[in-house]
């Protein structure tokens, strides 16, 4: 009779397990969009793909950044700058990406002036980026109230993933950067080559001037704007 | 009685007494069994073994039976490296019978012993010795080997010459003095010193062995310089813990360092410490830049840019390394390769950069790369797969002309118009031209006989044909080097070779058989452009040369470990010499495949094709 509950016991113990792993680990479920405003999620999607694209490609054309910091050189961060380090850590670009995002976004939809069938409302975009292995995941709350013909609906959640191999490229500076320390007015030329040979990147550096370089990381794995992706920073050595 | 001795007496008398008297005033010394004879006007003191010869006076010594003699001695008074000596004529000889310590000049030619060495001078050398070490100003240019007398110690020798008009050493003249050691010489005083082809700064007066070998030497006891210019084989090391000294090479060096400014600097330093150190320059076959190899730390300086080795690691600097030489700054580089070994604290030997080669242009630039034939470097700019880069192929740096390319490659570049000539004239285009022939394999280069620059060619951006005895391809071309778009771009230039390797049938004439007859042909249609008639070969090659893992996986779908035409038809183009070995490495290993021969001949022969 015990062992009779025991048994029972464990079943249920495994089903509670299987159905909470199922819920856990299924797909999302795609969003039920009412097909009369099915346009509208789709030009939004659309330049919440753009935008996340523009933001991530910015953020390396900067160094991440959506507004380059004052010590930066054409646009570029210094990461180190005459002995001292200002490299930016992965939760200030998350921020920097959802600044960006949250600023451009708009720019794209244009206050949906393409859409004049629709009477859009909109509220705050709010943007949530997290960078991860798998590239760089963009969640956005960017309320809309839409009325079309007596009707009303309301769109808020978008979300996208960059294929950007962001994380890694972080990692890959990190070790750059803790090399700097082994000769503080000069680069480990070794170092560099063997840690994008270990990230399977490519890293060019460009004399700017008598004191800058400035270092592109190519990440070929990824795609950012059906591009490689370049993320770039700069080191100024005093002489 | 005196008065009355007859006059001859008294005569035989005074004769015996001075005779006597200078008897009694010269002398016999023995010391430690050797012996040593002195007249009366050299003063001998018996506390401190030691001659004065101020009232001038003669000394005879004896080794090995054979008599060396110290006569007509003035007094030394000279400066030389620093050091003043104002000393009268002295011979002090130590416990062992052997001289010690010696201020003389000579005022005859004859052999003199000094210490356990006996040297050879000529009259008016002024020496200065003391324990083993001795400065000597002679009045020529050159200096016989001293011989030892028995297997003891040896003496270290600085020689000048009067008036510092310089000794001789091989061919070349050493001012400043040059130092004589157990059959090696060395320089130390001189703060900077041209000698050959190069100039020495030693601001440490490190000790510095010079020899003509050309090559690592561990037993020197300081830093060395060792050259050989009929070889062209330059080495400076360190075998003591301090620096060797910097070494700046001139124009006209023999070691194949070619400066096309006279702007242009170069300079070395080997870093010595307890695992000895050296840095070697070795001129390499004609049209090939000078090898660099470097064994521990090292410091380099190209036009004011720094590389330094520091504990095994490479370090770059923005700004002068090695500075004894002025400021020096140009726009081009000394195109070289480095390759080294470091030891690293627990005394194993390992390669500084790994299996790689580090190669500098003549464009100041430097990168790493397994192969350096072709280091890449970096993109095209929007084609990420394609490459420029550094080479140590002379012409690729210094030679970017026509005629450069044709005598490398041996391909004749033929202008069909003004906008050929002026995109040939453009020595940007000829480097972009050599990066396009390194994409590809030597053979495929080989079957290529002349290229052709059109404004407009009959077909839109190239074609490729057999023109009875020769193969040639026709590009269009503007101005500019571009890598995309509608002119010479890398796919284009890839198609068009690719009709050459279908023309030339490959590496055994066959390659059309084995494309076609296994039904490879219809099952890899990379592009609407392949469905016409002669073009799948050549879209092929030209779109996945370069394409991304991605895009090849695109192209090819994901199923390559079933689909076996696929992986043989890959396998097919670089049997025939369609891709390098090192870019079907990259296709294959980016879908997980195999790429070793014996696989690549496994791929084939799962179509049905053969390789034995």
């Amino acid at each position: 009779m015990k062992a009779q509950v025991s048994i029972f016991i464990i079943i249920a113990v495994v089903l509670v397990f299987g159905l909470a792993l199922f819920f856990l680990l299924r797909p999302p479920l795609e969003k039920n969009i009412s097909p009369e405003v099915k346009e509208i999620h789709d030009f939004v999607q659309g330049c919440v793909a753009t935008t996340a694209e523009d933001a991530v490609y910015q953020i390396g054309e900067t160094g991440g950044y959506f507004y380059s910091p004052n010590l930066s050189v054409e646009n570029i961060a210094y990461y180190y700058y005459e002995e001292q380090f200002f490299v930016p850590t992965k939760e200030i670009i998350e921020d920097e990406i959802e600044k960006y995002i949250d600023t451009m976004l708009y720019f794209c939809t244009e206050n949906f002036a393409s859409l004049p069938q629709y009477e859009i409302g909109q509220e705050k975009i709010e943007t949530k980026a997290v960078i991860d292995d798998d590239g760089v995941f963009i969640e956005i709350i960017y309320p809309l109230s839409i009325r079309k013909e007596e009707q009303t609906f309301s769109l808020e959640e978008f979300s996208y993933i960059v294929d950007a191999r962001l994380e890694e490229i972080l990692l890959l500076i990190n070790e750059i950067e803790e090399s700097q320390k082994l000769d503080t007015k000069g680069w480990c030329i070794n170092c560099i080559s063997n840690a994008a040979e270990e990230h399977d990147m490519y890293i060019h550096m460009k004399d700017y001037d008598e004191e800058t370089i400035l270092f592109y990381v190519i990440d070929e794995q990824s795609r950012v704007k059906e591009d490689a992706y370049v993320y770039k920073f700069a080191h100024r050595y005093e002489n | 009685m005196y008065t009355n001795l007859p006059t001859v007496m008294k005569i035989n008398f005074i004769f015996m007494f001075v005779l006597f008297i200078g008897i009694i005033s010269a002398a016999t010394i023995e010391i430690n069994k050797i012996k040593i004879d002195h007249d009366d006007k050299v003063n001998y003191n018996k506390q401190t073994n030691s001659f004065d010869f101020s009232q001038g006076g003669s000394l005879n010594v004896v080794y090995n039976g054979n008599k060396y003699s110290y006569s007509d001695l003035s007094s030394v008074d000279f400066k030389q490296g620093g050091a003043t000596i104002t000393k009268n004529p002295q011979i002090v000889f130590g416990s062992d019978g052997k001289i010690k310590e010696a201020y003389f000049t000579t005022g005859k030619d004859g052999n003199y012993a000094l210490g356990n060495e006996i040297l050879q001078l000529p009259s008016g050398t002024k020496v200065a010795y003391k324990d083993g070490k001795a400065i000597i100003q002679i009045p020529g240019k050159t200096f016989t080997p001293p011989k030892q007398i028995d297997r003891g110690n040896v003496n270290s020798y600085m020689f000048y010459s009067h008036n510092d008009q310089g000794i001789q050493l091989g061919e070349y003249l050493i001012k400043g003095g040059l130092g004589y050691e157990k059959g090696n010489y060395f320089i130390q005083d001189q703060t900077s010193l041209a000698l050959a082809d190069f100039v020495i700064a030693n601001p440490n007066h490190v000790k510095t062995y010079i020899d003509f070998e050309g090559r690592q030497n561990y037993a020197y006891q300081g830093a060395y310089i060792s050259f050989d210019k009929s070889r062209g084989v330059f080495v400076l090391g360190s075998n003591v813990n301090a620096p060797s000294p910097s070494v700046m090479f001139t124009k006209d060096n023999t070691y194949g360092l070619k400066f096309d400014s006279d702007k242009d600097y170069f300079a070395i330093r080997s870093s010595g410490g307890s695992s000895r150190s050296y840095f070697k320059i070795t001129k390499s076959a004609p049209g090939i830049v000078p090898e660099m190899e470097n064994f521990n730390d090292f410091w380099l300086d190209q036009n004011g840019r720094g590389f330094a080795s520091i504990d095994g690691n490479l370090i770059g600097y923005k700004s002068h390394l090695i500075k004894d030489f002025g400021e020096h700054s140009s726009s081009s580089s000394v195109a070289v390769t480095l390759s080294g070994l470091y030891r690293t604290r627990n005394s194993i030997v390992e390669r500084t950069i790994g299996n790689q080669v580090m190669g500098f242009s003549n464009f100041n630039e430097y990168a790493f790369g397994p192969n350096k034939r072709f280091i890449r470097l970096k993109h095209y700019k929007n084609h990420p797969a394609f490459f420029t880069g550094i080479s140590d192929v002379e012409s690729y740096n210094y030679d970017l002309t026509e005629k450069g390319f044709e005598r490398l490659t041996g391909i004749n570049l033929i202008a069909e118009d003004s906008s050929g000539t002026s995109y040939l004239n453009d020595p940007k285009n000829i480097r972009y031209l050599y990066d396009l022939v390194a994409s590809i394999p030597k053979q495929q280069k080989n079957m290529l006989d002349e290229m052709h620059f059109h404004s407009h060619t009959p077909w839109a951006y190239g074609f490729a044909q057999y023109s009875g005895d020769h193969f040639e391809v026709h590009f269009t071309v503007g101005q500019e080097a571009t890598a995309s778009g509608n002119r010479l771009s890398a796919e284009t230039w890839r198609h068009e070779m690719g009709h050459i390797v279908d023309f030339y049938g490959g590496r055994k004439g066959n390659f059309d058989k084995m494309w076609y007859n296994t039904g490879i042909d219809n099952k890899v249609i990379v592009s609407g452009y392949a469905h016409k008639n002669g073009e799948r070969i050549s879209e092929f090659i030209g779109h996945t040369a370069f394409a991304s893992d991605s895009e090849i996986k695109e192209l090819l779908g994901n199923n390559w470990h079933q689909d076996k035409i696929k992986r043989a038809a890959f396998a097919v183009a670089w049997y025939n010499y369609g891709f390098t070995d090192e870019r079907i490495s990259e296709i294959f290993s980016g879908v997980g495949l195999k790429y070793d021969r014996e696989s690549m001949y496994g791929y084939m022969m799962e179509v049905g094709i053969n390789i034995q």
